[in-house]
């Protein structure tokens, strides 16, 4: 199974340090404009990171009509940015919102896992971003949701979902 | 509604880990190598200053409000009006894992094919008019119950006034 990055919402405190990482891995210097990741700041005191999800049936993909969307060897959704004509048809299509236009190249880009080995995970001071596969993070969860159960229901010795 | 909806409940007293309940959930659904429906978890608790490890299996819990439906962009996770059952349609699924990431119990599974898929309460069982699942009818300790909260309480409730009743004649 390919590696994701797994995003942890609750965890993320909204230091945008993954947008810097990425724009500095990108671009060689810092414009959050052109950050693959972004960090949203809700009215609520929450923020909301939006990458792209690697799809398994990409909508993006369907979308460009100049090819230049493909996937690669390792099942990664990548882009040729030389042959974008920027016409935003992708990023019409994204459910997510993880389809950027950077202006000054008149480019469309998206989170391409920086070949396997993505900056922002190193970068994240919370842990909210990790890079692994997705039935890793599945049997983490229900350990930590057992065991949770298991502190709420500790005076009793008898847990049950 | 509410009094329809089947759910799960596990008596962790009774789990002893044999893993009976996965093996034959794998069987059932014909499922290869990578995606678990049911995973047994081991958690350490401390109870009256003794650690022991207790065994809990994770299925779904097919939620009343399910965070994975409003999760899904592309409305592949459904909820069965009759039983309250969650299901996903894979035709519709784009396997983006948004499903996985907003539920808190790892539930979602992604397989070899990238799209989810997830414990069914064994639907087509209840669809063919048995009882139970198949991880139901594999517990050899009985330790899993699947219905309505009504039959699992009536069930419960049976089990302990038969224990409560083994106490007195000890006593007496």
């Amino acid at each position: 199974m390919k590696k994701v990055l797994v995003v942890d919402q609750e965890r993320c405190n909204g230091c945008q340090l993954c947008m810097m990482g990425c724009s500095m891995k990108k671009q060689d210097w810092v414009d959050f404009a052109s950050a693959r990741i972004r960090v949203a700041q809700l009215d609520n005191d929450l923020s909301l990171v939006t990458t792209c999800n690697q799809c398994e049936e990409p909508l993006c993909l369907t979308a460009c009509l100049m090819e230049v969307i493909q996937r690669n060897t390792k099942g990664y959704v990548v882009r040729e940015e030389s042959a974008c004509i920027a016409c935003e048809a992708c990023a019409a299509m994204c459910s997510f919102g993880a389809i950027h236009i950077v202006r000054h190249h008149e480019v469309a880009v998206s989170c391409d896992l920086c070949s396997g080995n993505p900056v922002c995970v190193g970068f994240c001071p919370t842990g909210a971003l990790q890079f692994k596969e997705s039935m890793d993070e599945s049997c983490d969860r229900r350990e930590n949701a057992a065991k949770r159960m298991a502190l709420a229901v500790r005076i009793s010795g008898h847990l049950g979902p | 509604m509410t009094n329809r909806q089947k759910t799960i409940y596990v008596d962790t007293r009774r789990c002893m880990n044999c893993r009976a309940c996965e093996t034959a959930c794998k069987l059932e659904n014909g499922l290869p190598a990578g995606p678990r429906w049911t995973m047994v978890t081991e958690i350490e608790v401390t109870v009256d200053g003794v650690n022991k490890t207790e065994f809990l299996p994770m299925p779904c819990l097919h939620c009343g409000d399910p965070a994975c439906m409003k999760a899904c962009p592309t409305g592949a996770i459904s909820k069965r009006t009759e039983d309250g059952i969650v299901l996903v349609d894979k035709e519709k699924c784009i396997g983006c894992r948004q499903c996985l990431w907003a539920c808190q119990f790892g539930v979602p599974q992604f397989g070899i094919d990238g799209r989810m898929e997830k414990c069914t309460l064994c639907a087509h069982r209840f669809d063919d008019g048995l009882n139970n699942t198949a991880c139901q009818a594999a517990c050899q300790a009985e330790a899993i119950i699947v219905g309505t909260v009504d039959e699992i309480s009536a069930k419960v409730r049976e089990r302990y006034a038969n224990s409560s009743r083994n106490l007195r004649k000890m006593e007496f």
